[in-house]
């Protein structure tokens, strides 16, 4: 079979999975337990009990957005980054943690939880080692990973799906393209010359006085999708980030620079560095349009992370970029809005 | 067989104290059987001792029973034993390959690594991490490949005129492993954060992701260089007096010592690509073993050497896995059982640690 | 009947110094002693007839056979060498050191058997330091050191024995110990010996046959008392020396001015 008779027979085989959950759905047969087919982002079919009610994560962001669909109370075990996560209730922090992608997983560990499925990364570190001794002893595996927005919305309608939280995730996932698709058509419309010109970088990541700067990423993508034109696609349009010396970025001289970092205090040392004369004979930091932006999930301020807050995280560049094209579309009521209809769990 | 290289000289009186010494031998010699079946206890799983037993009898009778029956065989048979057995062989090819290269250094502080395998394979490990994400194998079949590249690049360097003094094959080791370590640096400088977490973990070793097809694919290969090392191990004892006198009396410097030298990284790199590096056990188990024996008799060192490293290996792996509900990379355990040990070695023995 | 031959033996270090023996024998139970200063060549003419040098001209010929029609292994069943004592890394037991003597007559992967274990004890007996069997190699004297390396020599059950230097290092007793062993396992055993001395006293107390060696040159060879006198001597260490004859016997003694 080719590759497009292939891609046909999953689409027909999500289609016919899809409506025959559906039909079932409908009938009320979901309750006797029988395993349902999903496929995953790694494009396995994995055989899932039609109601899981324990579930081990890896990933504190798919975590996250399972505490966001209100399945936290399924969750029975967790991997060693979800601990450091705010946007996660300390009932889910508290479960068994049994490893990570990196350091690999104590399979006992996760069989001693008997859980009916476990959702972790796929494609690097130890996972596919993971997956297979996982699937060797008999648990299944849903594997999932975000390189930009529309997986974001996918994994969130697989974890729905998962949990049983299908309507749920789908009002989310409509909810977030809505927000997308609108700011990607307002961005649109605005002419190439009044584009400004951005860096978006790190000069903390390998504290060696380089500067990391995100080019063909999810990150760096969305500078273009909000109206700015990256100045990382200046000769390292196909690299995924590239690290560059103070030379290299002077010659950019780019009008705004979006300094990201995941903690405050990692952020004012960033921008206090950026305090000196070389500094300084930039526009971007000349023209005070400098801006720092929390990344990750160790701040209740951040929002660029692969999660339903990388909603407002677009709109919060979009705001830095675009001011005046993004004035109807104010950032931190959108904010307030999605923290007070998908985060409530973090208040109880 | 086994009796053959306990045989002490004849002309030593039987005593007591030879008595003594044979029954330590032979315990010693042993000790990997307990370890091994005590270990299959061991773990987070909560099974009773009994299930266990049940889960062994039944494979006892059925070893390769297709689709396993319940969860306590699964744990049991299909997590636990191959890796036991996995540690099991990797600390036979750490402490012998440590033995043996000592041997042949003359220097009972070289370790397993020292002709450049752990920066090789580090670097192969690094490359297929970075560069060939979730290819299946690619891990273990880049660092095996560059841990032997290492080994070769080491030896060839060090030959000149046909010859490879021992003096020419340390300084030629320290210049690859510089290289090996500055492409290992160059590669994690382009690797994106989330993969250079990979690289650093796999570093640090452990036997965590496991299952029979790891162990299938190196134990004979890690078992051959054992038999080659084991066959020559009296040899080495005249390797170790020296170049000039070991072909004085009569042997083939040359070829004899790269049979040693191949044993030794055929075993380390086979382990390595699976574990990672574990620092410390074909340092600290061979010294160990010579101060038990009294003797730095190859015929006696090398085969106790095997027997304790793979005790040493499975407990400090048994450590890894049950401490806590997440793994502890076992590296790290014997790095910090290890080099205190050793401290202590050489404090008690006021600096010649290995009589 | 002769052991060792060498004729028009030519070795040299790349450019600089270069070391020639052109005509040399020694048969069974015979002692040859290569005299001579430091850097004239002796250790060099040993190594070249234990084939750890390579000699680019000459022939050497041992038992009869070329050296160059000799394996490794089977050149070290006829030819035991006893390099300079030094400390081994490992501290083996004086059983274990001499034997490894045997190692010539075992196979890649063969251990030593019963009766290379006897012939290693019979070895320690022959040299008569059964007593040290199961010392430690690194913790006995250096006349000790000494006999033990000649014994694991007499293990490999040689025709020849080479020895460099064997009394450097050694107190008065020891030195005299070992030359007198030396001396009498050639005439028990019929063994054909070659050794390097400093000492031209010693030289004349345990050789049937003396070199004279001086810049890499064998300058005379034959029984000590046509090779040595105070001209030969003082020729070849260019120092003042007198003759003297005591009970029979010469000795050198230098011209020392007080």
């Amino acid at each position: 079979m080719d590759q497009k008779g292939k891609a046909l027979a999953l689409i027909i085989a999500t289609i016919i999975t899809i409506s025959s959950v559906g039909i079932l759905f409908a009938a009320g047969y979901l309750n006797n337990n029988s395993p349902i087919e999903i496929v995953d982002m790694a494009g396995r079919t994995v055989k899932v009990n039609a109601t899981v009610s324990r579930v081990v994560i890896l990933e504190s962001y798919w975590t996250e957005i399972a505490c966001v669909l209100g399945a936290q109370d399924n969750i029975v075990g967790i991997g060693s980054y979800v601990t450091s996560s705010v946007f996660i209730p300390d009932s889910v922090k508290n479960k068994t943690v049994v490893g990570n992608v990196f350091s690999g997983v104590n399979i006992e560990t996760v069989l001693s939880l008997q859980p009916d499925l476990v959702i972790m990364d796929y494609g690097y570190g130890k996972a596919s080692d993971i997956v297979a001794s996982l699937e060797s002893a008999g648990i299944p595996v849903v594997t999932l990973f975000a390189k930009n927005f529309g997986d974001i919305t996918n994994a969130t309608a697989i974890i729905g799906k998962v949990f049983g939280k299908t309507e749920r995730a789908q009002a989310l996932v409509n909810y977030m393209n809505a927000l997308h698709t609108q700011l990607l058509s307002n961005a649109s419309k605005i002419p190439v010359s009044e584009r400004p010109r951005v860096l978006i970088c790190n000069l903390d990541v390998w504290k060696d006085g380089l500067i990391y700067t995100y080019s063909n990423t999810s990150w760096g993508n969305v500078v273009v999708d909000v109206g700015g034109i990256n100045v990382a696609h200046e000769g390292f349009g196909d690299k995924s980030w590239v690290k560059v010396n103070m030379e290299q970025v002077l010659l950019w001289n780019p009008d705004i620079i979006v300094v990201v970092g995941r903690t405050q205090s990692v952020l004012e040392s960033q921008i206090s560095s950026m305090n000196d004369s070389t500094w300084l004979s930039l526009n971007a930091v000349r023209g005070g349009r400098v801006y720092p932006v929390l990344t990750g999930s160790y701040d209740l301020n951040s929002y660029l992370d692969w999660t339903p807050r990388m909603v407002v995280g677009e709109l919060e560049l979009a705001g830095y970029i675009q001011p005046a094209h993004f004035a109807s579309l104010n950032w931190t009521a959108t904010k307030e809005q999605l923290l007070t209809n998908y985060y409530g769990y973090l208040k109880g | 067989m086994i009796s053959s290289f306990f045989s002490l000289p004849t002309h030593y009186a039987w005593s007591l104290a030879m008595m003594r010494k044979k029954i330590l031998l032979f315990s010693v010699i042993l000790l990997p059987l307990p370890i091994f079946l005590a270990s299959l206890f061991v773990g987070v799983y909560p099974i009773e001792p009994i299930a266990v037993l049940g889960v062994l009898a039944r494979r006892l009778t059925d070893p390769f029973g297709q689709v396993p029956s319940d969860i306590f065989d699964v744990v049991v048979f299909n997590i636990r034993m191959p890796r036991v057995l996995l540690a099991l062989v990797g600390g036979i090819a750490l402490s012998v390959a440590g033995a043996s290269l000592q041997g042949v250094f003359r220097n009972p502080l070289v370790d397993s690594y020292i002709l450049g395998v752990s920066a090789g394979a580090g670097f192969g490990a690094a490359l297929a991490i970075a560069y060939l994400p979730g290819v299946p194998g690619s891990v273990q079949l880049f660092s095996f490949a560059m841990g032997f590249t290492a080994f070769f690049t080491t030896y060839a360097v060090a030959k000149t005129k046909g010859e490879t003094p021992v003096i020419s094959l340390v300084l030629s080791g320290v210049i690859v492993t510089a290289l090996f370590s500055a492409m290992l640096s160059i590669i994690k400088f382009f690797t994106e954060a989330e993969r250079l977490a990979g690289v650093v973990y796999w570093m640090m070793g452990s036997l965590a992701v496991t299952g029979w097809a790891p162990l299938l694919q190196t134990a004979p290969l890690i078992l051959a260089g054992f038999a080659l090392v084991f066959l020559m191990r009296w040899r080495i004892n005249v390797l170790s007096m020296g170049e000039e006198e070991a072909r004085a009396l009569g042997i083939n410097v040359e070829r004899d010592r790269f049979l040693v030298l191949f044993a030794a990284t055929l075993m380390v790199s086979t382990f390595v690509s699976v574990a990672g590096i574990i620092g410390w056990i074909g340092l600290v188990v061979p010294h160990t073993v010579r101060m038990l024996l009294g003797n730095p008799d190859n015929r006696q060192v090398i085969p106790v050497s095997a027997s304790l490293g793979a005790a040493f290996l499975m407990i400090a792996d048994d450590l890894a896995r049950s401490v806590a509900s997440f793994e502890l990379p076992v590296g790290v355990i014997t790095t910090l059982v290890g080099a205190p040990f050793f401290l202590y070695l050489l404090r008690m023995r006021g600096g010649s640690t290995w009589r | 009947m002769e052991v060792i031959g060498i004729s028009g033996l030519r070795f040299s270090y790349g450019e600089g110094f270069s070391v020639r023996a052109d005509s040399l024998s020694v048969g069974e139970g015979e002692v040859l002693t290569l005299l001579g200063p430091n850097g004239s060549g002796k250790t060099t003419v040993l190594k070249c007839i234990n084939a750890l040098l390579k000699t680019s001209t000459g022939r050497i010929s041992i038992c009869g056979r070329d050296i160059s029609s000799y394996t490794r292994s089977t050149l070290s069943k006829v030819v035991g060498y006893v390099p300079q004592s030094h400390t081994p890394t490992f501290p083996f037991t004086v059983f274990d050191v001499v034997l490894m003597g045997r190692v010539s007559h075992l196979g890649l992967f063969q251990q030593p058997s019963r009766s290379d274990r006897l012939k290693a004890e019979e070895a320690l007996k022959t040299v008569g330091i059964s007593r040290l069997g199961d010392r430690i190699y690194t913790k006995i004297s250096g006349g000790e050191r000494q006999l033990v390396l000649i014994a694991r020599a007499i293990a490999q059950e040689p025709k020849l024995l080479l020895l460099d230097e064997p009394t450097a290092h050694l107190d008065f007793k020891n030195q005299i110990t070992t030359l007198s062993t030396i001396k009498r396992l050639s005439k028990e055993k019929g063994l054909a010996v070659m050794m390097s001395l400093h000492d031209p006293n010693h030289a004349l107390l345990y050789s049937d046959l003396i070199a004279l060696m001086r810049n890499g040159e064998i300058l005379i060879c034959g029984p000590p008392e046509d090779v040595v006198n105070d001209k030969t001597i003082e020729e070849i260490y260019n120092l003042p020396v007198d003759v003297v004859d005591h009970a029979g016997r010469q000795f050198i003694l230098p011209r020392v001015e007080n």
